[in-house]
């Protein structure tokens, strides 16, 4: 037992290292984001695990484009970490099943967006 | 927080486009006749953009139909690279006047959207539009003496001209104008009564343009008056005399007329006007023959137009009473015309692939008859500044070709690096020389780039190093200097990168604007001593070296992509990520994973062979992947997640080289510290910080 611990500590360090890729470690308690959450445009995100989601957005031309990513959280802070590209640092609260997120764009503006829980 | 816009989730999880080139405007204005001076330009912006290069063409004439040819990529050349706004003046004359060519000229243009501090690749170029000067009215004519109540002037119509002002002056400079009416756009012409009290005196009307936007400059002046009543006639027969005034002189021209008859003792006055000049030249006040030699300033290639006035002095009032002029001015029907022998107007040379020259040339004055009479002396020399007392050959028009423009040619038997041609006449008589020609010189050859390669200087901010472009002259010409063109495409968009002729055969380009992955063209154009060419050597490409870090940034591309197919490393139990999985590249290749317990710790084996994900610039596949990679990356952790990296990976494709390992730490279960040594091909290892391509 002891030695399976050992051995499983080593190569989290080790498989973290080669992947460039921080691992979290001593969570106990799931995170409040896990689940799926939906805007009020039929746009859905999961938040998979404690590193990844996945997406569903609806373009302009209505069709449903998936889309995923890393995600981090520090306190309130969430970090969305797009595959596609670049970052969205924004505040978080939880509030019943609503989830409020606000941030600063690229333009300045300040945007405000409500996510409402649909499944665990 | 304050009022905030409502967003979804789209605007979260949704990557923003990534910008590599940005588009050209989509609309270009440039102005056609609203200014004298400038060509003004306006054009939408481009979201991305930071300035704007705009790039000119001038073509001198007009076709056969009235209008501009587009003129060819290579003609536009760079008059600001760096507009900040949306909108140029383009200053064409600083001090306008009615004589200016550039009122006869189509200006082209062309914007390209830049942002070299994000370093966007320029976009392409807009489609060439075509602009005009504000010209002043042309042709400005007035009466000579027909009438004794009015004089009339005319002019040629202005396009774009909504009205036209008239003013006379006394001075024959048209100094201190007087404005004496204003006519609509649509009418060329003007009647200025004249009371009794004018009747003789010599006006000098000058006429101006005008629209909405803009004011032409003066036209040229117009000598005209009215006549006195009992004034003498009209003098008849004005003509050059034969033998005399048409090319039969390199000086002076003889015109004669029919003597006027009258009761009082007549005198006479010549006045003389020319194809280029429309403004009358008083030559002589007072000749009281009925002849005329007139060697005032007489330029080759220039039409005269000798018309005479009769006067007298009237005997009660001791007053000069001027009759009307002749009707022997360039719109007679019998015009007294005249020229003195000149050399080619327009002369030009090629050169086959042979090495055989053909000089073409084309004479603006004389009949077909009076053409056919003379014949021409070529004269060749080694220097632009020789003496050109070499005759090579003295050709008449019947043994030249007649090409479809109508320039006569004339294959050389004899070569020389430089040319002038003489007209001789039928007394054998020769012109002056004509303008010096060279023959354009061949293309340069065996033109390559760089690939890789280190240059001794600093890379760019992309960390892309210069590329040198090499190349020998041709084989069997020697040009005075070279022009480099630079685009990103191999057929079109080849912008001139030296400012100057240079002499070398090399060049070392360090493109501000280069970057990773992206291949550059370069094309040669070889010029003689006239800074004439027109034989562009065949498109080469190339590619800089990147530095160190950049290496590592691209090299890491492949890296992280091949990682991100592999499954175990990425389970979420530890335990799980224990074993063995191939995953294979885009292209070519795999990379294989094997993790295994070694001791208290573990050892983690990654080993690629030939793996490829990334073509070069991601459209042809025949140029290769951007990187093929052979080699390990393993890690040696402890039971306190501390630990090292080894491993040596062998890199081909765009940028060959190697990537060491072996000064990676691990800290506290990930990469904490150390180096990657990196090595470009035919650069020395320098060692790069583990963070570097994890920004």
């Amino acid at each position: 037992m002891k030695h399976d611990f050992t051995r499983g500590s080593a190569l989290m360090g080790i498989l973290a290292a080669v992947a460039l890729a921080a691992f979290a470690t001593g969570c106990a308690a799931p995170s409040p984001l896990y689940g799926t959450w939906s805007d009020n445009q039929g746009n859905k995100i999961s938040f998979v695990d404690e590193l990844s989601y996945t997406a569903t957005v609806v373009d302009s031309s209505g069709t449903s484009v998936s889309y995923s990513g890393s995600y981090s959280v520090l306190l309130n802070t969430l970090v969305f970490n797009k595959n596609s590209g670049g970052t969205v640092v924004t505040e978080w609260d939880i509030r019943g099943n609503i989830m409020y997120l606000n941030w600063v764009d690229a333009d300045n503006e300040t945007k405000a967006l409500s996510l409402y829980k649909t499944s665990n | 927080m304050g009022s905030a816009n409502n967003a979804s989730l789209g605007d979260v999880v949704v990557g923003t486009e990534v910008i590599t080139q940005l588009p050209p405007p989509a609309q270009v204005s440039v102005s056609r006749g609203n200014s004298p001076s400038a060509v003004l330009l306006s054009w939408s912006s481009v979201s991305g953009a930071v300035s704007y290069c705009l790039e000119r063409a001038v073509v001198t004439a007009r076709n056969s139909s009235g209008g501009f040819d587009e003129p060819s990529e290579e003609e536009f050349s760079t008059i600001n690279s760096c507009i900040y706004g949306t909108s140029y003046t383009d200053m064409i004359l600083s001090d306008p006047d009615y004589g200016a060519d550039e009122y006869s000229y189509g200006y082209f243009y062309r914007v390209s959207a830049e942002n070299t501090r994000e370093k966007y690749d320029s976009s392409e170029f807009t489609e060439p539009r075509c602009g005009w000067l504000f010209p002043p009215p042309s042709a400005v004519k007035a009466d000579l003496g027909q009438s004794a109540t009015e004089i009339k002037v005319v002019w040629d119509k202005v396009t774009n001209a909504s009205w036209y002002e008239i003013y006379r002056s006394t001075d024959p400079s048209g100094i201190g104008p007087v404005r004496v009416g204003r006519v609509a756009g649509n009418q060329c012409w003007f009647k200025n009564a004249i009371g009794e009290k004018d009747q003789g005196i010599e006006f000098y009307y000058i006429v101006y343009a005008g629209n909405s936007s803009a004011k032409s400059v003066s036209s040229s002046v117009a000598l005209g008056y009215a006549i006195v009543s009992g004034s003498p006639t009209r003098p008849g027969n004005v003509a050059v005399v034969a033998g005399s005034g048409r090319g039969d002189s390199l000086a002076s021209i003889s015109v004669t007329w029919s003597p006027v008859v009258a009761e009082t003792d007549i005198s006479y006055s010549v006045y003389r006007t020319s194809s280029s000049d429309s403004s009358f030249t008083l030559l002589s006040p007072s000749v009281s023959s009925t002849g005329y030699t007139d060697s005032s300033g007489l330029e080759p290639g220039v039409y005269y137009y000798y018309q005479v006035q009769a006067w007298t002095i009237d005997p009660e009032t001791a007053q000069k009473v001027k009759g009307p002029m002749s009707d022997s001015g360039p719109s007679s029907a019998a015009p007294a015309e005249g020229f003195i022998l000149g050399p080619p107007s327009a002369i030009a040379s090629l050169k086959d692939g042979s090495g055989v020259h053909t000089l073409r040339w084309t004479i603006s004055t004389g009949s077909d008859a009076e053409r056919a009479s003379w014949s021409y002396a070529i004269y060749g020399d080694s220097s632009e500044a020789g003496a050109f007392s070499t005759l090579v050959e003295k050709v008449s028009p019947s043994s030249l070709t007649v090409a479809d423009d109508g320039w006569y040619e004339r294959a050389m038997a004899t070569s020389y690096p430089f040319y002038k041609i003489r007209t001789v006449n039928a007394a054998g008589l020769e012109s002056a020389p004509s303008a010096i020609t060279a023959p354009a010189p061949f293309a340069a050859e065996g033109v390559s780039v760089s690939r890789h390669a280190y240059i001794d200087a600093d890379p760019n901010t992309s960390g892309v190093y210069p590329v040198k472009i090499e190349w020998s002259k041709p084989s069997s010409d020697d040009p005075a200097g070279y022009l480099v063109y630079r685009s990103t495409k191999a057929d079109s968009g080849f912008r001139q990168v030296t400012e100057e002729p240079i002499t070398a055969l090399s060049y070392v380009d360090d493109n501000p604007v280069a970057k990773a992955g992206k291949r550059y063209f370069y094309k040669i154009l070889t010029i003689n001593t006239l800074s004439q060419g027109s034989n562009f050597s065949a498109p080469a490409y190339g590619w800089g070296a990147l530095s160190h870090e950049q290496y590592m940034r691209e090299y890491n591309k492949t890296v992280m992509g091949s990682q991100g197919k592999l499954t175990l490393m990425h389970k979420t139990d530890d335990m799980a990520k224990l074993g063995s999985e191939t995953v294979s590249g885009a292209i070519s290749g795999t990379l294989a994973y094997n993790a295994a317990v070694q001791g208290l710790g573990a050892r983690v084996k990654m080993h690629y062979e030939n793996y490829a994900d990334l073509y070069i610039e991601s459209t042809d596949t025949a140029l290769g992947p951007v990187f093929r990679i052979t080699g390990d990356t393993n890690t040696t952790a402890s039971m306190d997640a501390s630990g090292t990296m080894d491993g040596t990976v062998a890199c081909e494709g765009m940028y060959p080289g190697n990537v060491y390992y072996d000064n990676i730490k691990i800290k506290s279960g990930a990469a904490g510290g150390g180096t990657y040594g990196i090595q470009p091909e035919g650069f020395p290892r320098r060692e790069v910080d583990y963070t570097v391509g994890n920004e």
